[in-house]
């Protein structure tokens, strides 16, 4: 069927970085956030009401701020109509490896290609093979995490790396004034331990430096890209004074500079990345507006619809049996009765992936068989939303228009790619019958 | 490149084409096994040409069956124009069982390949009910037509002047797959109509563009169609 492609995207304006501004160590500070915000969207010559899509992504440690949501809130009612707020570790890895080039890198080489994007806090790391992430893991690295004066006086550790610093016998405290070498060493060492996880596997302590501990050995890697602040400052020349490693008042350089000479001392290729510091921002403007097929069976006045859980069931084309599905579905339906107890409207959305092949009666038997437990469990719901895996949603829609009862809202797309337990915002139609969509997968395996 | 790299690099290939790339050779010879699935290929294409429409099918979806002026397959071949017209005695028959000026004409034909329709009709023709009648369209006496070339419409619309018509046609088979369906569609179809008032939506089988899909969308594009009071490259979509 006719198929619709985002064919280009731009940058159109890029803001200049701040520090996030905070009220005390806990809080971020809403005002001059919003002032900031205010700022730079008329230095941009826009108007909130410009904005049709927008992506909120509150990162790293900021994350972790207690008003980090009401953020979130308070910048999705304000950046734009239709505002996407996410934030976690394993989506900005990949949202990072879109925005520098390593996913498309991917798509051009055999092998796998791992970004890892390190900022202030963390490091977060994607791994890509043809175009598709397929492993993300997280360490508690980055610039910001010891911050000392030009002078070499300790002023902050941060808690998360304490244990990892004890374990390899580094004598670091506040208000100390630490030396040159030992800084240097440090920092070689906490580039080391990380690296290691991507070079021959783990050595001592190094999993004291994971945001959660991973369950099996990375696959061999081909290239790898740095991004972030400190990716930035990666092919900057050794610092060979306090002054020069202290200058943003942290370790950033450093870090920076000791990463760099254990990847060259290893097998490992450095790719350049294509963005640094904005890198996972880039991602995320990739990442945010994706179009449904081209055919589909929508309401658009119901349009947009934000946040729906998606739970899907799997249908393989050549065992397909009536009876089997209908359990299946019915198990699914159960388990988003019992996942979701809020009473929303639409539910969730059930995923149907697999099913390469649909003929007339097995779409007839779908149909019906989702219909009656969607009714059992779902009795007060007047909208149902199905997305298809493959190119058959304005018929199954038509089918499910049938089979449900007087009045149900049947929204049904496709040609989107999920994975259980993902989030879908499905937003307004953007060319002929095709919706913008945006998956937001957070779970990762 | 190690020949390992070559044989993965050569499957990614593969994947995005069912064309016959990278099948090897012996000598100055193809391997017996791509050779046999030629003739094979070769073989269901020439049967889709020659062969006919299980009538039993279209007994089941009760439609009737008249002839163009193609009188034999060989003469089909080289006569596409007698493809195009109906016999006299079709034209006779469709005046007396079918209702005149209906919103939407369906008519089915072999066209170049009856296993286009063996394999693919179970599925368009009923999604393609459904699809209409949620548009609230009524739907005129749906028949057979053996011999039929794509333009065989203009010539039904003459008699019948529905506002709009589909056509499902058997296509030209190809070395790939024997037995793809296409629908044309247009809008109150007559003899002298432009090529460019025709739409199309082609290569619906097994593994092309789905069947269901198809019909689904054909009752949004007909619903178009009659919306605009026109068809072709002048549809607003």
């Amino acid at each position: 069927m006719p198929a619709c492609q985002i064919m280009d995207r731009s940058v159109i304006y890029a803001s200049q970085m701040y520090k996030t501004p905070l009220i005390t160590e806990y809080e971020i500070d809403i005002n001059r956030l919003s002032d900031i915000l205010a700022f730079e969207y008329k230095q941009a010559g826009l108007m909130f009401e410009n904005v049709q899509a927008g992506a909120v992504i509150i990162t790293g440690e900021t994350a972790q701020k207690q008003n980090a949501q009401t953020i979130i809130n308070y910048l999705a009612e304000r950046a734009g109509d239709f505002v996407v707020a996410t934030a976690g570790a394993d989506l900005e890895g990949i949202l990072a490896g879109k925005g520098s080039g390593a996913k498309k890198r991917s798509e051009e080489t055999e092998g796998v290609v791992a970004n890892i994007d390190i900022g202030g806090g963390t490091a977060n790391a994607a791994l890509f093979q043809n175009g598709k992430a397929i492993r993300t893991l997280t360490f508690h690295v980055g610039g910001r995490l010891i911050r000392l004066t030009e002078q070499g006086e300790i002023k902050y550790i941060s808690n998360y790396i304490r244990p990892w610093l004890q374990a390899n016998r580094f004598d670091l405290q506040v208000g100390h004034t630490v030396s040159f070498e030992l800084l240097k060493e440090v920092c070689l060492c906490m580039s080391k331990s990380m690296l290691s996880y991507f070079m021959d596997g783990p050595i001592t302590s190094a999993e004291k430096l994971l945001f959660s501990s991973i369950s099996s050995p990375l696959p061999q890697l081909k290239e790898i890209i740095f991004s972030g602040n400190i990716g930035k400052m990666i092919h900057k020349k050794e610092p060979d004074s306090f002054k020069e490693v202290a200058k943003f008042g942290d370790i950033g350089p450093m870090l920076a500079y000791t990463l760099n000479l254990i990847v060259k001392e290893s097998s490992l290729f450095v790719k350049l990345a294509k963005e640094t510091s904005r890198a996972t921002v880039i991602g995320a403007g990739m990442q945010n507006t994706e179009l449904s097929g081209a055919t589909v069976f929508v309401n658009e006045q119901l349009l947009p619809l934000k946040n729906i859980p998606i739970l899907n069931v799997f249908i393989d084309s050549e065992k397909w049996e009536s009876q089997v599905f209908k359990v299946e579905v019915d198990k699914v339906m159960k388990q988003a009765k019992q996942l979701f107890v809020e009473k929303k409207d639409p539910p969730f959305a059930l995923g149907l992936s697999g099913l390469e092949y649909c003929s007339y009666k097995m779409l007839q038997s779908i149909a019906a068989d989702i219909c009656t437990p969607f009714k059992k469990y779902f009795p007060y719901s007047n909208c149902m939303v199905v997305i298809c895996e493959n190119d058959m949603a304005k018929a199954m829609g038509q089918a499910l228009k049938i089979y449900s009862s007087e009045g149900m809202q049947i929204m049904s797309i496709d040609q989107v790619d999920f994975t259980y337990g993902d989030y879908i915002d499905l937003g307004l139609p953007a060319a002929g019958e095709a919706i913008s969509i945006t998956v937001k997968t957070l779970a990762f395996g | 490149m190690t020949d390992e790299n070559i044989a993965n690099h050569l499957k990614s290939l593969k994947k995005y084409t069912p064309a016959r790339i990278g099948v090897g050779r012996t000598g100055t010879r193809p391997l017996t096994k791509d050779f046999l699935s030629f003739r094979t290929d070769h073989a269901a294409a020439v049967d889709a040409v020659y062969g006919e429409v299980s009538s039993k099918l279209i007994e089941e979806l009760d439609l009737f069956s008249v002839e163009t002026c193609y009188e034999t397959k060989d003469h089909y071949l080289k006569r596409p124009d007698k493809g195009r017209i109906l016999s006299e005695e079709a034209k006779t028959i469709i005046k007396e069982k079918c209702t005149p000026n209906p919103q939407v004409q369906i008519v089915v034909s072999d066209g170049l390949s009856a296993s286009a329709i063996d394999e693919n009709i179970l599925d368009v023709y009923p999604a393609l009910l459904d699809s209409l009648s949620m548009y609230g369209l009524n739907i005129g006496t749906p028949f057979f037509v053996k011999g039929g070339r794509v333009a065989c419409m203009d010539d039904i619309g003459e008699i019948l002047a529905p506002e709009a018509f589909i056509l499902l046609i058997g296509e030209r088979p190809g070395l790939v797959c024997a037995h793809s369906l296409s629908a044309y569609m247009c809008y109150q179809p007559k003899k002298g109509m432009k090529e460019s008032d025709r739409m199309v939506i082609s290569n619906i089988h097994r593994s092309g563009t789905p069947a269901i899909e198809a019909a689904a969308h054909m009752g949004t594009l007909i619903s178009k169609m009659l919306d605009q009071k026109k068809s072709g490259v002048g549809l607003v979509i």
